[in-house]
């Protein structure tokens, strides 16, 4: 079964390749839409002409903007579904349902053509005072961790220790920064690249992400994207 | 133009239901998915177009306005066994159905496999003067076409036309008997021992041009070539800037048809600047051969359509022989030709080439994207799916590296991707 995945971004390409060992005999194929506007369009273009045609998995990727609600850009994707049923002639009259046991997770299930698409939704800041929740978010928790603070300093063999790292990128620094009249990090990506800079990575924040999910061992992984991989399950 | 198909047993497709059909349709989709069977039914339903009667005697009314087979096709030749060389049949078949010419010179056919009560079983077809049927009809008699399926009684329509009839103000019902044309499985009705379809839209093609691998490597016929050369204008100097724009080396030529040594065909030839003799088309490679048949033919066609005189255009495998800098510009140069004039499109490919060319044509309006579709075939069972991609879902598809010609995953030794910017090549169009 291939579960087709629509993303913000690269990052979520990396976690999802890194989230796929836990389905064997699933494979994934990830679009990046290259920001939230185009992914309705993505859905549209890429899920119309096998809509009725094939059993049709799909997984949405979405971050939650600063003003932006669950409900309008569950509205959102509801809309963009019901205009490819009707563009192809095909008669619904299907909600999204949260999946079980997952508040950030709804599923769209149509058996009667064998589509089922489910939307995850970030909706967890890492930090407190950031005005997004985004998979950034995700990986930055990920990476606060001490042992994969610790991990990911051996890798650039540097000799410091987990909790330093962490106590440097989220306290230190921005402290430094805001005293001297910067205004403060607001998401988690400025985080990232942050993170990315103290350990003399230079990289983007999705390959930062890569290194990150491979610095951690698979429970941590599990407990980490918990809901994306209950999103996964729903399909 | 035809709009929509209604197939009830057409060779591998027991049913299937085809809407939306555009000016220009490109066909996809695996082997044995239809695509050829699509362009012959269109073929034969097309050539339908001699007006004869449908006599049945247990029915009421027995008679019915019909058509059948014209003796030509646009290329001159017979359809019928134009079809069967397709196929590889040197024969009619002879097992399912029985013919013959009555003294009154009708056709009378008997289908025994038909119940003996069923009006189809044995009927007449008879022709107007000065159109009589001959012994060749005979031969070459295998469908008739209901020209007022309003009328048609119920046991001419197959249950699938029953639940499926198109809506559509202009319809014709095609019916064939010859059993290697009719998809022979889980026979539970009747009218399951006849290959029957419909096609609706607003009205029907006057000329018809089947263009496959046969005809790229075959001569044209005498009586194809000779009504061009009198009736077409300037037919061999539009050919020559035509396969001037696909092979811009021979810029410059003249082309000559003329007969072949044969006497009974002709054959295109080739005055190059730098060559005193001129070179027949077929010393050429396979490339220019097919390019050259096929500009000549489709000139020939565009020329004849007009608004009373609509032409179909049907042709199968466009990318064969051809290298993809000069697939482009063949296809370019196709739709140049028929921009504009009422000729409707069917090319059903293989090619991920041409798939990709057809996208960026749609992207530059070469092509209208409001006048053309790509539809993907799926066959299974007996059953004809078709899922359509316009050019948003040709250029997603393409720039992601999926392939709208498969349905499911596949070990591909190369995978394709589109340019998300194709830029205007000039040399391309």
């Amino acid at each position: 079964m291939k579960i087709l995945v629509f993303a913000e971004g690269k990052t979520e390409e990396k976690v999802i390749e890194r989230l796929k060992q836990f389905f064997p005999g699933f494979a994934f194929q990830t679009f990046d839409c290259k920001g939230k506007d185009k992914i309705n369009s993505e859905i549209v273009t890429k899920l119309g002409p096998l809509v009725g045609q094939q059993p049709v998995r799909a997984l949405i990727l979405r971050d939650k903007d600063s003003g932006e609600t669950i409900a309008r850009i569950i509205q959102s994707v509801d809309n963009g579904l019901k205009g490819i049923l009707k563009q192809r002639g095909i008669n619904t009259s299907l909600q999204f349902q949260r999946v079980t046991g997952v508040w950030n997770a709804f599923v769209w299930d149509a058996p009667s053509i064998d589509f089922r698409l489910v939307i995850h939704i970030a909706s967890r800041r890492s930090l407190s005072g950031l005005t997004k929740c985004t998979i950034d978010d995700l990986v930055l928790r990920l990476a606060l961790n001490q042992n994969v603070a610790a991990n990911l300093a051996q890798r650039q063999s540097l000799n410091v220790r987990g909790q330093v790292i962490i106590q440097k990128v989220t306290q230190e620094i921005p402290a430094l920064l805001q005293r001297n009249g910067f205004p403060p990090l607001s998401e988690a990506k400025d985080y990232v690249r942050l993170y990315a800079a103290v350990l003399r990575m230079h990289t983007s924040p999705p390959v930062f992400a890569a290194n990150v999910l491979a610095s951690a061992n698979n429970n941590l992984v599990q407990q980490n994207f918990a809901s994306i991989i209950a999103a996964i399950r729903a399909l | 133009m035809i709009r929509s198909l209604t197939i009830h047993r057409f060779r591998g497709i027991r049913e299937g239901v085809i809407k939306n059909l555009r000016v220009f349709n490109v066909l996809i989709g695996p082997n044995n998915s239809g695509k050829s069977a699509l362009l012959e039914l269109l073929y034969l339903g097309s050539l339908s177009r001699r007006t004869c009667q449908l006599i049945t005697k247990t029915i009421d009314p027995p008679v019915h306005a019909a058509t059948m087979l014209v003796t030509r096709d646009f290329l001159s030749y017979a359809p019928t066994e134009r079809l069967r060389w397709r196929h590889g049949y040197a024969l009619r078949e002879t097992d399912s159905f029985l013919i013959d010419l009555d003294k009154e010179q009708n056709l009378i056919l008997e289908l025994p496999d038909l119940p003996a009560t069923y009006p189809l079983h044995r009927f007449r077809l008879a022709a107007e003067a000065p159109d009589w049927l001959r012994k060749t009809d005979v031969q070459r008699t295998i469908l008739f076409s209901l020209v007022q399926p309003d009328h048609a009684p119920p046991e001419f329509i197959p249950p699938l036309l029953a639940t499926h009839r198109p809506d559509l103000p202009y319809q014709r019902w095609h019916y064939v008997w010859d059993q290697r044309w009719v998809y022979r499985w889980n026979d539970t009705h009747p009218l399951d021992r006849l290959a029957i379809w419909a096609e609706a839209g607003d009205g029907r093609a006057e000329h018809v041009l089947f263009f496959d691998f046969h005809t790229a490597h075959a001569h044209f016929e005498g009586a194809f070539a000779q009504r061009c050369y009198r009736t077409v204008s300037k037919w061999e100097e539009r050919i020559a800037q035509s396969m001037a724009r696909v092979f811009p080396d021979m810029a410059g030529m003249r082309v000559n048809v003329k007969p072949t040594p044969t006497g009974t065909t002709w054959g295109g030839y080739l005055e190059l600047p730098d060559r005193t003799l001129p070179l027949e088309i077929d010393q050429f490679g396979d490339g220019a051969r097919h390019a050259f048949k096929v500009l000549a033919a489709l000139i020939a066609l565009v020329d004849r359509a007009e608004q009373q005189e609509p032409g179909l255009f049907l042709w199968e495998d466009p990318e064969l022989f051809m290298h993809p800098a000069t697939l482009g510009r063949l296809l370019d140069e196709v739709a140049r030709l028929v921009a504009g004039k009422p000729v409707q499109v069917f090319m059903s490919t293989q090619s991920l080439e041409v798939i990709a060319h057809v996208t960026r044509m749609l992207q530059h309006n070469v092509l209208s994207p409001e006048q053309t579709l790509a539809f993907r075939l799926n066959l299974r069972d007996g059953v004809l799916r078709s899922s359509w991609f316009n050019r948003e879902n040709l250029a997603s598809w393409l720039e992601s590296g999926l392939d709208p010609r498969v349905l499911e995953d596949i070990d591909a030794p190369l995978q394709f991707q589109l340019r998300e910017e194709v830029h205007e090549d000039p040399s391309l169009c």
